[in-house]
């Protein structure tokens, strides 16, 4: 029946951990926004598809989530700039490209499109493309295993570019996550995720 | 004395909040409504040989969540509960949150309690892998306790994909009669008297996460009564929770430990704990196996409860549940009959 919360060690106790928090890194691991965001969010809940919310909502959301989530500073910024990056236009239709729309031909390279792929898409599609990331089980439909889809092979570089660029179904547009340069290695990497040519 | 110091503290941390609150950069203010709804179908058995199930529909939330983002470092969130078709309407929580010292979040107003992970972090029904609570959150931790006071939190990578985290916190805390055996009427508001024990309580959760698993160890302290002499009547809570992810499988598993002051002298201690396993499958299907047990040490009330259930996800947003629930009370007696079926369809929006 005595009175409890004057008790010193409890403060000496958080004022420790508090410096013990200060003195960690700022950041460890190189992960991606979205390697951060399959981890994270898919970790209590389901993952929700980041072209579920336009960019404002995912703002207001990542400010509300990280304090529940108890996120790093910097994998709030990360998930926030992935999400905000790839969440729903306010248009119904997608924004004009700066190029006017025509789809700049450039050649992809494989192994840049491999990090890329790694850091961008295997939150949802996994390291070997089997539609097993970490976020992919909260997510319906579940990703595809690239691995076994057919029709990639029915489409043109230019169509699977145009798909990587506005997004299909739960997967968002990464048009202003990355570069042109970046989706086209993004195809390039399919293509040899494909013919085993890797 | 001690009262005074306590007292003079707390000003400090108030004065500091709303120091650092007013200095905060303007920004362009958001605000963002959310939330989650669900309808149950429950059927229940009975006692009563002329009824011996008793089935009604529930719309158990049609919760509403805004969360407002008003400068750059402040920020805030309210839910309002609507619960069971409008019979209880209340504000599950609503603070300020001001997030510009790294790894020192603060959060001013009313939030849910940071204990373990269920009451804070998954009992949503469109986070929750079954339809009800566990019966250890119902007898030993009074889910979902929400309280008054001031939230700091934070958290620092400790290597790749893991990190360390801490929650510390001081409430009004739990507050109710003296020798008071069901802890969930100890989180009713009460406007008159918002602590009624002019005693603050205190707690916190520490937590270590790695790519695959996470555990953490929660403790609360503080009175909720007091005796007819004055003296404080303290319940202490301790909690343990871990769980372990890898490709849809997931194990979670929560302890927590109540030590209950009462006027006789004695303390009334009780425990309980849950475990439980599930596996989304490549088809959209989740099923749920789910152990809860309490324990009273002296008095009598223990209980144990086995549930199954499987979820179907229809969409991103949408999922229909099924739990069938075995109660199994003192000592493992099967001939009370209340053994229940839930089925849910929650949405999150």
């Amino acid at each position: 029946m005595t009175k409890r919360n004057g008790h010193p060690s409890i403060w000496v106790g958080l004022v420790g951990v508090f410096i013990l928090l200060a003195m960690a890194p700022a950041t460890w691991a190189q992960e991606s926004g979205a390697e951060m965001w399959g981890r994270a969010c898919a970790r209590c809940h389901r993952a929700q598809p980041p072209n579920k919310y336009d960019a404002d909502t995912w703002r207001a959301i990542m400010r509300h989530m990280s304090l529940n989530a108890r996120l790093t500073p910097q994998e709030e910024e990360a998930i926030t700039g992935f999400l905000v990056g790839a969440a729903r236009p306010i248009a119904a239709a997608p924004a004009p490209r700066p190029d006017g729309g025509v789809v700049a031909r450039v050649s992809g390279n494989s192994t840049s499109g491999a990090a890329v792929y790694r850091a961008q898409c295997t939150a949802c599609h996994g390291e070997e493309g089997k539609g097993d990331g970490p976020a992919a089980a909260g997510l319906t439909p579940r990703p595809p295993d690239l691995t076994r889809m057919e029709h990639l092979r029915t489409m043109s570089d230019e169509e699977l570019l145009q798909v990587l660029s506005v997004g299909k179904g739960s997967m968002p547009g990464f048009d202003k996550i990355l570069t042109q340069q970046e989706l086209t290695d993004v195809v390039a990497w399919l293509r040899a995720m494909d013919t085993g040519d890797r | 004395m001690a009262k005074l110091v306590c007292s003079v503290r707390l000003a400090l941390v108030s004065a500091g909040v709303l120091a650092v609150l007013a200095a905060a950069p303007e920004a362009q203010a958001q605000f963002e409504l959310l939330g989650y709804a669900d309808l149950e179908w429950v059927a229940t058995e009975t006692d009563d040989p002329a009824d011996e199930w008793h089935n009604f529909f529930d719309n158990h939330h049609f919760n509403l969540i805004g969360v407002a983002w008003v400068t750059e470092d402040l920020s805030g969130a309210v839910e309002v509960e609507y619960e069971h078709a409008g019979e209880e309407i209340a504000l599950e929580y609503g603070y300020l949150a001001y997030t510009g010292i790294p790894h020192l979040r603060l959060v001013g107003g009313k939030f849910i309690v940071p204990f373990n992970r269920w009451n804070k972090d998954i009992h949503p029904t469109f986070i929750s892998k079954m339809p009800d609570r566990p019966i250890v959150y119902n007898n030993v931790f009074p889910a979902t306790y929400s309280d008054v006071g001031v939230w700091t939190s934070g958290a620092a990578a400790v290597g790749n994909g893991s990190r360390i985290m801490y929650d510390a916190y001081v409430v009004n805390g739990l507050k109710g009669d003296a020798d008071a055996t069901n802890f969930r009427n100890l989180t009713a508001n009460d406007r008159e008297q918002p602590d009624r024990d002019d005693n603050k309580a205190v707690g916190g959760r520490l937590g270590v996460e790695l790519p695959q698993a996470g555990f953490g160890i929660s403790a609360y302290t503080g009175d909720y009564a007091k005796t007819e002499t004055g003296d404080g009547l303290g319940i202490t809570l301790l909690g343990l929770d871990g769980d372990v992810q890898w490709q849809g499988l997931e194990l979670r598993g929560e302890y927590v430990r109540a030590s209950q002051d009462l006027t006789t002298g004695a303390e009334n201690e009780r425990s309980g704990y849950y475990l439980q396993a599930s596996y989304a499958t490549p088809v959209n299907l989740e099923p749920v196996v789910r152990f809860s047990s309490v324990d009273f040490e002296e008095a009598s009330g223990d209980a144990k409860e086995l549930g199954i259930g499987v979820n179907y996800f229809i969409s991103a947003s949408g999922t229909l549940r099924f739990g069938y629930y075995f109660e199994m009370e003192d000592e493992d007696q099967f001939e009370k009959d209340n053994n229940k079926l839930v089925t849910q369809f929650v949405i999150v929006f």
